[in-house]
């Protein structure tokens, strides 16, 4: 019956305990029993808070009986990517050299869930800095996929999508700078949502790349993506990087129909450099779009192969002057995986990182005229394949043997070129059982038309997210 | 232009203190050779109007339809 619980979505739970049919302890329990049994073994958490969590949904439940608004999020159980700063915890950003970093305040969304209701239940594991996308951790154990614990969850989220697809949170908060929520979201088969740069504060948070960063959820439907987006998206003057103005009203949005939605099918983006089985899950998608009343229409991305080559120029650079202090004095202390790909950003010209930043406000506004001129969303696949094994580096792809790194965010890292949101999600599972993901990309501030969209495949049956069969 | 061993091994011992041994150095001369061929790439496409504004830029002009 406890674990039951941990079957409802995020924003059941936090419609039941807004009319008082549940009790935000009793969840926060349930998740908790879910996580301490589980985590372990996927190597989920890097700190969980059983205290602070129960504190957090006793707050919840005195308001609901004191007749109080406890917030839109009332009880729901959230898991934080350990590179987000919580008050008296450390952030570890899946680091050894930042383990005894002790934050003194909370980031802004932390507040923000906290003032909503979220009963944050602790840290999430990642790739160490969030730099890879596979969710190998030398420090705090390799995540596991809960499909195949042999498989990898992608990364960098790694924690934040094994944690969702197994239950152990209702939602979960991760970072995305080349794909590290859809990577996650494709290979654990959740919904993962990369919003528009700038949308959600980044203050607080452990950077990898700023002019790519992200901060998002991932959840196990549409609505409680929207329903996190509603609470964390909005303008805050501590992140230089915000974008001012009004939010989109996410939960509203979700109403809004398919019919007579554009959809641009990005088939030659994806489909010859992805699985075929991945390609024909996405096809289905393009199908089921098409039966909801989408106007579906095949549509190419100008130049998205110098776009994803540009956005390594800017990305390097980036990554290497965050730590520069640490990766000239304290190399032996870092993953060698996640060293070795620091070091070269030391050397990259200036004026090869400044033309990068020039093509990309040239590029970025010809996508807009000319792919979203003509369209309202692009479909893609995610990932070009499902999650590969934890001890493979490279896996046979295409009659040849390459890296799993490239692979995995060979289709996601330029939408953070772009700044556009993204939205990922199941598009049903492979020969060997494992996920395949699709995305849905946009224009800037178009997010909640993607998660309506997306929102719409599920009650169509057509994209039907949820928990992987692990130790049932 | 190819980037010869030597060169490397000097830069890698100016910034991180050591030569890194040859399969490292080897793995950060590809790289740099595949950013600089990048900007090979991109240079004919650059108009003289391009500047690098970043993302604040792009943002200010698309209209908030979400």
């Amino acid at each position: 019956m406890t674990d039951d619980l941990t079957r409802l979505p995020g924003a059941e739970i936090a419609r039941r305990v807004r009319r008082g049919e549940l009790s935000a302890s009793a969840i926060a329990e349930a998740f908790l029993g879910r996580a301490e049994r589980l985590g372990p073994k996927l190597n989920t958490w890097i700190r969980l808070d059983r205290e602070g969590a129960l504190r957090a949904a006793r707050a919840v439940d005195e308001a609901v009986d004191a007749k109080r608004d406890p917030g839109p999020l009332a009880g729901v159980p959230v898991g934080i990517k350990d590179l987000v700063d919580m008050a008296g915890l450390p952030t570890t950003a899946g680091s050894r050299i930042d383990r005894g970093r002790i934050a003194r305040e909370d980031a802004p969304i932390v507040r923000r869930l906290r003032a909503a209701g979220a009963v944050i239940l602790g840290k999430l594991n990642l790739h160490e800095y969030a730099y890879g996308p596979t969710g190998h951790n030398a420090h705090y154990g390799d995540q596991k996929n809960p499909w195949n614990p042999s498989r990898v969850t992608g990364g960098s989220s790694g924690g934040s999508g094994n944690a969702v697809a197994s239950g152990q949170a209702a939602l979960a908060i991760g970072s995305d700078t080349g794909g590290s929520i859809r990577i996650p979201s494709s290979l654990c088969g959740v919904v993962g949502h990369k919003p528009t740069f700038g949308l959600v504060s980044k203050a607080g948070c452990v950077p990898l790349a700023w002019s790519l960063d992200t901060m998002g959820p991932l959840a196990l439907s549409a609505e409680d993506c929207a329903l996190a987006m509603s609470v964390l998206s909005g303008h805050d003057p501590a992140d230089p990087c915000s974008a001012e103005g009004e939010p989109p009203r996410f939960m509203e949005a979700l109403a809004a129909p398919t019919q007579g939605l554009r959809v641009g099918h990005a088939r030659r983006y994806y489909a010859d450099r992805s699985d075929p089985e991945v390609a024909e899950a996405v096809e289905r998608v393009a199908k089921a779009l098409a039966q909801a009343g989408a106007r579906v229409e095949d549509v190419d991305i100008p130049d998205h192969a110098l776009a994803n080559d540009a956005n390594t120029a800017l990305m390097t650079p980036e990554v290497a002057a965050f730590h520069e202090k640490n990766a000239r004095e304290r190399a032996g202390e870092f993953d060698p995986r996640v060293i070795e790909r620091i070091r070269p950003g030391f050397f990259v010209p200036a004026t090869a990182y400044i033309q990068a930043l020039r093509f990309r406000g040239e590029w970025a506004a010809r996508v807009t005229r000319e792919v979203f001129g003509r369209v309202d969303a692009l479909l893609s696949a995610a990932t070009p394949i499902p999650a590969p094994p934890i001890s493979e580096d490279a896996v046979l792809f295409q009659g040849k043997k390459q890296p799993v790194r490239g692979l995995l965010t060979s289709l996601t890292r330029l939408w953070n070129f772009f700044g556009g949101p993204s939205v990922a999600f199941p598009a049903g599972l492979g020969r060997e059982g494992l996920p395949l993901g699709a995305q849905l990309m946009g224009a800037p501030f178009s997010d909640a038309r993607l998660l309506a969209a997306v929102r719409q495949l599920e009650r169509m049956g057509a994209v039907a997210p949820r928990r992987a069969p692990f130790e049932e | 232009m190819p980037i010869p061993d030597e060169e490397m091994a000097r830069l890698c011992r100016s910034v991180f203190g050591e030569d890194l041994g040859p399969q490292a150095r080897a793995a950060i001369t590809a790289q740099l050779e595949s950013i600089a061929a990048t900007n090979q790439a991109l240079l004919p496409r650059l108009s003289p109007q391009a500047e690098p504004g970043g993302h604040a830029a792009l943002l200010r002009r698309v209209r908030r339809d979400g």
